[in-house]
């Protein structure tokens, strides 16, 4: 899917307001992310600042997007934990996974993370998919995305999809 | 002047609030001390997170325009969240007026120091892009003023409190979902 394609289908889906940390995962998603006169896109210094600005949009009634990396992951659980999951405030987290597998995927700094990164989100009991083939048909990413986003406001949580390489491109 | 307590603080600003403020008081001792002194539907109690009351606020001020959101930080958060500073600056916000309550401890904690007597919040939130930036230490008459006549911008205020504590204030007893959904009835502009 192309990262034009993703931003158009999120709208479709009432996703005006983003923000994150920027990721090479996603090709030019940021720049597209950046530069739609539809949307709020808040560049944010950090994950959890992130998190926390787009929960001050999920507070008022707008649906809210966080798009940043793994290597993030680690910033966000205090947020998800003792904020969004208490007062059960739903953001939409998209995940770029870097370090896939572990080593020697990537670069040195992203294995470790690369390994555990689904253990870690399983741990933390949020909605959670991934979607790891790059060939994935439009309609099956749609798919997985809209179950993800139905479950995060039914449940009114933080919701990740933690996506490989090549899936957005 | 000797300085008041940060009870004192609480009482002095939120007697002087507009009824469509929405406030957003940070974790630990500010957030009971809020409770206690003025319960309102349109405060966020924020319990965990600490560090996290600006960007949330910051959030919140971009979608209400016509609202004054008013962010009560302790010099903790404020230290933990002193990269969230620069954004309301780079986003254009106005409806904000960030209020950090400074005691120089981290209180719920058991007071252990923090490093904010070796810095300056007024220099810093200036020099990040804040319009307004006020110290007040001990002037209880000048920081009711402030309050009541501070003209609507991105604006900041560090209040110098003691480290005396009033009195044992009981924990927020509202659970956070009914904080979060009865706080978002507020949040309603299209």
């Amino acid at each position: 899917m192309s990262p034009e394609d993703l931003v158009k289908e999120l709208k479709e889906r009432d996703f005006f307001y983003f923000s994150g940390v920027p990721d090479s995962t996603f090709g030019s998603l940021f720049s597209v992310l950046e530069n739609d006169k539809d949307l709020n896109y808040v560049p944010a210094p950090k994950e959890d600042v992130a998190i926390g600005i787009a929960s001050g949009f999920s507070i008022s009634k707008k649906k809210s997007c966080v798009v940043m990396q793994n290597s993030g992951l680690g910033n966000i659980i205090n947020a998800v934990t003792s904020f969004n999951g208490i007062y059960k405030i739903p953001v939409l987290v998209i995940i770029g996974w870097r370090g896939y597998g572990g080593k020697p995927n990537d670069a040195p700094e992203h294995w470790i993370m690369g390994e555990k990164t689904t253990e870690i989100i399983k741990d933390l009991c949020l909605p959670f998919t991934s979607i790891k083939n790059q060939d994935i048909k439009n309609q099956d990413f749609l798919k997985k995305l809209d179950d993800l986003i139905e479950k995060i406001y039914k449940e009114n949580l933080p919701g990740i999809i933690l996506i490989n390489k090549g899936v957005i491109r | 002047m000797s300085l008041f307590t940060r009870l004192e603080a609480i009482e002095i600003i939120m007697s002087e609030l507009n009824d469509n403020d929405l406030v957003i008081s940070t974790t630990g001792m500010i957030s009971r001390e809020v409770f206690y002194i003025k319960e309102r539907t349109s405060n966020f109690y924020m319990i965990g997170s600490m560090g996290l009351a600006s960007s949330f606020g910051l959030g919140i001020a971009m979608i209400n325009k016509s609202k004054r959101v008013i962010v009560l930080d302790g010099d903790g958060s404020l230290l933990m969240s002193l990269n969230t500073l620069p954004l309301p600056k780079y986003l254009g916000i106005s409806n904000f007026l960030h209020i950090c309550l400074d005691n120089g401890l981290y209180q719920s904690t058991g007071s252990q120091k923090t490093i904010s007597n070796s810095l300056d919040f007024k220099l810093i939130t200036k020099s990040m892009g804040y319009e307004n930036s006020y110290l007040i230490e001990g002037n209880q008459y000048e920081l009711k003023n402030l309050i009541r006549f501070i003209p609507e911008s991105l604006s900041f205020v560090n209040i110098k409190v003691s480290q005396e504590q009033d009195l044992e204030v009981p924990r927020v007893s509202i659970e956070p979902e009914t904080i979060c959904s009865r706080f978002s009835e507020h949040c309603s502009e299209k």
